[in-house]
């Protein structure tokens, strides 16, 4: 009787199309610094990189990130899915904190992936469709800060 | 507690023996049918003017008013869809003559006489703002569980969540600070700490009917009606004893999709309510409760409800009476703040879904009501409303969870004078504490704060009435300058023939900080909120044009057009210091305008209403949309009486939300809560009566949400699937 033929929402993975994938690992922690400078701490995920804004990034919906993580732990494992964005290569995994109170610039990063031992670059990640990659594992050390992209 | 039981009693009974008891009394009775097919009418509203004696009418339309003094009265009764009839009465000793009183039958199927809009009893046609009103019939024909639940298809009026917005006023505050004043029988129930509405601590079976006031109305009310005023009107035992109780139960479906199917079962709602309200003499007595359980379509968003209501009168003479009413509520429920993303829209994030809140709330009130003369009436009402609530939310500054606890006092004497019949003054003075207590989310503070009001109505000649009012309002909130406040009001009402009515208005609001908003220091989501004690309060001025008019007996039309000013609206924002902080920080305006047409089709076995509401939602200070303000709202309601039958539908049409808090996207505290989209909601339901031996039952089947459409009613929060729900009320006289 009333506009009946409307669905609303639907998932963002309800195309069939669309199936899990994601990547998992540990990360492992060294030297961290007093709680009260860590605002917030997220494993993310960039599509594009290098690049100028990552707020722009995020806000474009080029980018995924965890939950925040627990402080204070000497490892920690995760797994991210990337739904919606699709499969394919991610050039930058890394871990995020949040250093200040302000939540739109107060962020560096603490630790990046690195692939093959290669530690002069961040590792690329290729993420086939109904995979999760794992072993992409990353290693903070709060006192010795990767080169900030 | 303690002290205010004695002040009640010291107040009734010194009233008490001051006055002389009448021996010489008698009873009048009648019976009230429906002018146009004869049939006896239940719940007509009889009262004799200028005394406290007042009844219903029982399910054969028979009224009966024992104990009344000698003498000639005005008796007057009214019902929802028919026209007021005033009777002049003689009342002799003993039994006196047996009154039959015809209604004739009115299009306008609201409240014929409401009380909020100028604090005193008159006709809806008398009055300069636009006012709607929802009857219990209604809170009963849609299963209403809380009073928010039975708004959602005034004219004018949207819920987003569970903070109503009437007119685009209020957006959305997270729970501290309504821009709607919400009242039971004329006293604020508004929580100490957030200054927020707890519609669940009302049970709706108490309640006789809701007037919703639109605009302004600090000018009689004080703080918090900035955008408007409901005031819930409990219910007066009828001289019968008369036994009500409500079942319910009902179901969630599972979602459509599998992504959202986070439970292998639907999921379960239900309750029972019950009533008995008997007079005993000079005493009337109401009592209540209810258990109601919601297992929550959505994860760990169920909750488990007591409800407890008392009212308990005691009429000292035929023109003195005192009341004692007590609501308490007892809640334990889980805590779902956002989705965890659009592909898990019905779940929360892990660490939400061990958070749990209990609550215990309960409020006392007493009214003194007095007929000093035929012309001078007097109110004194005392009210206190406890606040407890825990929770085992961790945040930054307490591991182990918050809790607050707060009693808000509110006293109030007002007198009526009515010099003349086309003359009635209005004045009142007020005062109120309020205390909290809550460790560290709100740390320990108190306000306190009073006003004096005074309004004069005139009617010259009677086609024309002019109100001219105001109230002047001093409030102090510790560790924040205190402040005064005047609130004008501007009235007039023209009524060039009998079935139309012009209407304009002018009248400003204001709203005190709420505790909360100066204190809060928590975090959420990553977000630290701390206090900013430089808090001033919010203003606002309504001014509004409009008229009604019917169309012979089967159409009633109503145009209003308004605009809201505010200044100075308080919002959570970053501040320079990089946290977020109370701010008095936006300029708005909201033009609009508001189409409501009722019919009343087959002498009224078809009724219908059709409103639309357009609103303007200008934010000055960003020269945007104000947030959480959709532009339009289209409700129909329909309705097929075929008895013992009756068939009814309802449909909303919410326009999409512009704009929400983008930060909360950004932060990434909300995974896709950018994701909402326009609202389209049919509910439907058939419903069946049946009488007998003086047992009436009623059954109705409600399927809410019939086309399962999915849509947020806030950011990162789903609106309510798919739900079937079979009532079933029985009313023993």
């Amino acid at each position: 009787m009333f506009a009946g033929c409307h669905e609303g929402l639907a998932p963002a993975s309800a195309s069939p199309t669309v199936s899990s994938y994601g990547i998992r690992g540990v990360i492992t922690f060294k030297n961290w610094p007093p709680a009260d400078s860590v605002h917030d701490l997220r494993l993310g995920i960039l599509q594009n990189y290098p690049v100028q804004d990552i707020p722009n990034e995020v806000l474009q919906g080029h980018a995924r990130f965890t939950d925040r993580l627990p402080y204070g732990l000497d490892s920690v494992s995760y797994t991210l899915m990337l739904a919606p964005l699709p499969p394919g290569r991610f050039p930058f995994v890394g871990v995020a904190q949040q250093f200040g109170p302000n939540i739109q610039t107060d962020w560096r990063v603490v630790g990046i992936y690195y692939a093959g031992g290669d530690t002069t670059k961040p590792g690329a990640v290729d993420i086939p469709p109904d995979s999760v990659v794992p072993s992409i594992n990353i290693n903070v050390d709060f006192q010795h800060l990767p080169p900030q992209p | 507690m303690q002290w205010f039981l004695l002040l009640l009693f010291v107040v009734t009974f010194s009233v008490h023996v001051a006055i002389s008891q009448d021996d010489t009394r008698g009873i009048v009775q009648g019976n009230i049918r429906s002018a146009d097919d004869k049939q006896p009418l239940f719940g007509a509203t009889v009262l004799l003017q200028g005394t406290v004696y007042g009844t219903t009418t029982d399910q054969n339309g028979s009224f009966i008013m024992k104990n009344i003094p000698q003498g000639s009265y005005t008796l007057t009764v009214s019902m929802i869809g028919y026209k007021r009839v005033l009777q002049s009465v003689s009342i002799q000793r003993g039994d006196n003559p047996l009154l039959a009183i015809e209604l004739e039958p009115t299009v306008i199927q609201t409240a014929p006489v409401i009380v909020t809009a100028n604090k005193h009893e008159q006709s809806l046609e008398e009055v300069p703002v636009s006012v709607s009103v929802v009857d219990d019939r209604t809170l009963a024909y849609r299963n209403a569980v809380t009073v928010d639940e039975a708004l959602r298809y005034v004219p004018g009026v949207n819920i987003t969540q569970s903070q109503v917005n009437i007119r685009g006023s209020t957006g959305y505050s997270y729970g501290v600070g309504t821009r709607v004043l919400l009242l039971v029988d004329g006293s604020p129930l508004l929580t100490g700490d957030t200054g927020e509405i707890i519609w669940e601590s009302i049970p709706t079976v108490s309640i006789e009917r809701i007037e919703i006031v639109k605009g302004a109305g600090s000018a009689l009310y004080g703080s918090s009606a900035l955008g408007g005023v409901i005031n819930i009107i409990t219910k007066r035992a009828a001289e019968h004893p008369e036994t009500r109780l409500r079942l319910y139960g009902g179901v969630y479906e599972m979602p459509r999709y599998s992504e959202w199917q986070w439970s292998k079962d639907p999921r379960p709602f239900s309750g029972i309510m019950g009533t008995y309200q008997q007079h005993v003499g000079e005493w009337t007595l109401g009592f209540g409760g209810s258990r109601t359980v919601n297992d929550g379509y959505k994860r760990n968003d169920f909750w488990k409800r007591w409800n407890v209501w008392s009212r308990v009168g005691y009429d000292l003479s035929a023109f003195q009476s005192v009341d004692i009413s007590f609501n308490l509520l007892d809640q334990r429920r889980a805590n779902f703040l956002y989705w965890k993303d659009l592909n898990h829209a019905l779940e929360p994030k892990d660490d939400q879904l061990f958070q749990r809140v209990q609550s215990l709330r309960w409020s006392l009130s007493g009214n003194y009501r007095y007929f000093v003369s035929s012309g001078i009436f007097a109110t004194a009402k005392l009210s206190w409303f406890r606040s407890r609530w825990d929770d085992n939310i961790p945040n930054r500054f307490d591991p182990y969870g918050s809790n607050s606890r707060s009693d808000f006092l509110i006293g109030e004497l007002q007198m009526n004078y009515r010099p003349a019949s086309h003359h009635m003054v209005t004045a009142g003075i007020n005062g109120n504490f309020n205390n909290v207590d809550a460790d560290t989310i709100f740390g320990k503070h108190s306000s306190i704060g009073s006003a004096l009001y005074l309004q004069d109505e005139i009617a010259i000649p009677d086609s024309i009435r002019l109100i001219l009012g105001g109230r002047y309002d001093y409030q102090k909130v510790e560790g924040i300058d205190r402040f005064s406040q005047l609130n004008p009001k501007l009235g007039l009402v023209y009524s060039p023939t009998g079935s139309t009515s012009l209407r304009a208005s002018l009248g400003s609001g204001f709203r005190a900080p709420s505790i909360a908003e100066a204190y809060t220091t928590t975090d959420a989501g990553g977000i630290t909120i701390l206090p900013n004690l430089d808090l001033q309060p919010e203003r606002s001025l309504s001014i509004e044009i409009g008229g009604m008019h019917t169309f012979g007996s089967t159409v009633t039309t109503d145009l209003a057009l308004f605009r809201n000013e505010f200044w100075d609206l308080i919002e959570p924002s970053f501040a320079a210091d990089g946290y977020v902080h109370f701010q008095n920080i936006t300029r708005a305006r909201i033009t609009g305008g508001e189409f409501v047409l009722r019919l009343n089709a087959l002498k009224g076995l078809l009724p219908a209403q059709v409103s639309y509401t357009y609103v303007y939602p200008e934010d000055l200070t960003k020269n945007d949309i104000l947030k959480y303000r959709p532009r339009h709202l289209v409700y129909v309601s329909l309705q097929g009486i075929l008895p013992p039958f009756t068939l009814g539908a309802d449909f909303r049409y919410i326009s999409r939300t512009e704009r929400i808090d983008d930060e909360l996207v950004f932060s990434g505290t909300v995974p896709d809560g950018d994701q909402r989209v326009e609202i389209y909601v049919t509910d439907v339901r058939v419903s069946a009566e049946l009488r007998f031996a003086g047992l009436s039952i009623t059954s109705t089947f409600h399927v809410n949400n019939l086309f399962q459409y999915y849509y947020t009613d806030f950011i990162g929060n789903l609106g309510p699937t798919r739900n079937y729900v079979l009532s079933v009320e029985t009313v023993f006289q």
